[in-house]
């Protein structure tokens, strides 16, 4: 009796872990299709319906993890090595600038002095960066004292497609690589 | 899905329908985007753009959109202080013009395919190419002339339950 209470407590602690990994994956990536399709049909949904949905699916799920949960564990462990390799290839495929894309360190100054826009209209301020200033200036305010700041050249393999980006990026003691972006394009694919 | 109402581009004289969105790339660049009201599914981007290249430069010299609060946004309501005309200094990339019969239409984006594109690069604003690209012929002599789409659903402004501007 004793190993079968042992099951069932195993089961329950299982089923527990899968909930909060239910709730976790819910809160990082959002609600699921189902919960989505579900919430379009729940005014004009039976009553039957409602409840099976919120009490009886939840419950007959529940218990199935309780009756098998060496099945739900090899499944949560699945699971979870199959999200953690989908998060290090979206680490991997993030935008980053590395050394070969730097082109030469300069100073706010300098970086100001290059970026003035002209345009014979007048359609442009008369500041760095044109109609992107308000954005430079909130950039170089969160800049720390001692950063250094390094134009660059880079392609972003990140989205659907590839986009030759260029900018100015400040390298932290931390680590971080807080940039200002001045023109993305897209690539031709004869030049990727 | 659903096809998109385009741009309008003034260029050479002429009244254009331009499939590219270069006020989103600003968007991009600053992180800073008014909260546009959906209009309708053919226009996702919440707002239509009037466009002129004038001098091998592109300027923005219309706007028209509505707010999440039911105002009417502007060139101003981006631009503060340039109510008439923007450079869009901020665009690197190339501008596609569909022009002449329809070949193929799909219902999702600019995707559907006419006879030509025109084709204009622009760095930094200012033009540096134009480039006229044969898509096909059309064989059906009754095909759609130039760029449209076919059908979508108009949201009602908001504010405005009954989809009014409130002029009455």
């Amino acid at each position: 009796m004793k190993y079968v209470l042992l099951y069932v407590a195993i089961g329950a602690i299982t089923a527990m872990a899968a909930l909060v990994q239910e709730r976790s994956a819910r809160k990082k990536h959002g609600p699921s299709i189902g919960d989505l399709l579900y919430e379009l049909t729940r005014e004009k949904a039976s009553l039957w319906k409602r409840f099976s949905h919120k009490f009886l699916l939840p419950a007959v799920t529940g218990l199935a993890v309780i009756c098998f949960w060496p099945v739900a564990i090899f499944l949560l462990i699945k699971h979870a090595s199959a999200e953690q390799q989908r998060e290090i290839r979206e680490e991997e495929r993030r935008f980053r600038v590395t050394d070969e894309n730097l082109i030469e360190q300069l100073s706010i100054e300098e970086i100001e002095l290059r970026e003035l826009v002209y345009d014979p209209l007048g359609s442009v301020p008369d500041k760095p960066f044109g109609h992107l200033w308000p954005a430079w200036r909130a950039f170089v305010d969160g800049l720390s004292a001692d950063s250094t700041l390094w134009s660059f050249a880079a392609t972003d393999n990140s989205g659907y497609e590839a986009l030759s980006v260029e900018g100015y990026i400040c390298f932290t003691k931390k680590g971080t690589q807080p940039m200002f972006v001045t023109t993305r394009k897209s690539l031709p694919e004869s030049d990727i | 899905m659903t096809a998109q109402i385009s741009e309008t581009l003034w260029f050479k004289g002429k009244k254009h329908a331009m499939c590219s969105e270069p006020l989103g790339d600003y968007f991009l660049l600053t992180g800073n985007r008014p909260k546009f009201a959906d209009m309708s599914t053919a226009c996702w981007r919440g707002y239509v753009g009037e466009w002129e290249v004038r001098d091998d430069r592109l300027y923005l010299i219309g706007l028209e959109a509505y707010l999440t609060d039911g105002e009417e946004a502007c060139l101003e309501t981006i631009f503060p202080g340039y109510p008439d005309r923007v450079f869009a200094h901020w665009y690197s990339g190339t501008i596609r013009l569909p022009e002449g019969k329809m070949l193929n239409y799909v219902h999702m984006g600019y995707d559907s395919v006419f006879e030509r594109d025109v084709l204009l690069d622009f760095e930094k604003g200012v033009l540096v190419r134009d480039t006229t690209r044969i898509n096909g012929e059309a064989t059906d002599a009754d095909a759609a002339d130039g760029y449209a789409i076919v059908g979508m659903t108009v949201f009602p402004r908001p504010g405005k339950p009954d989809g009014t501007d409130g002029s009455q």
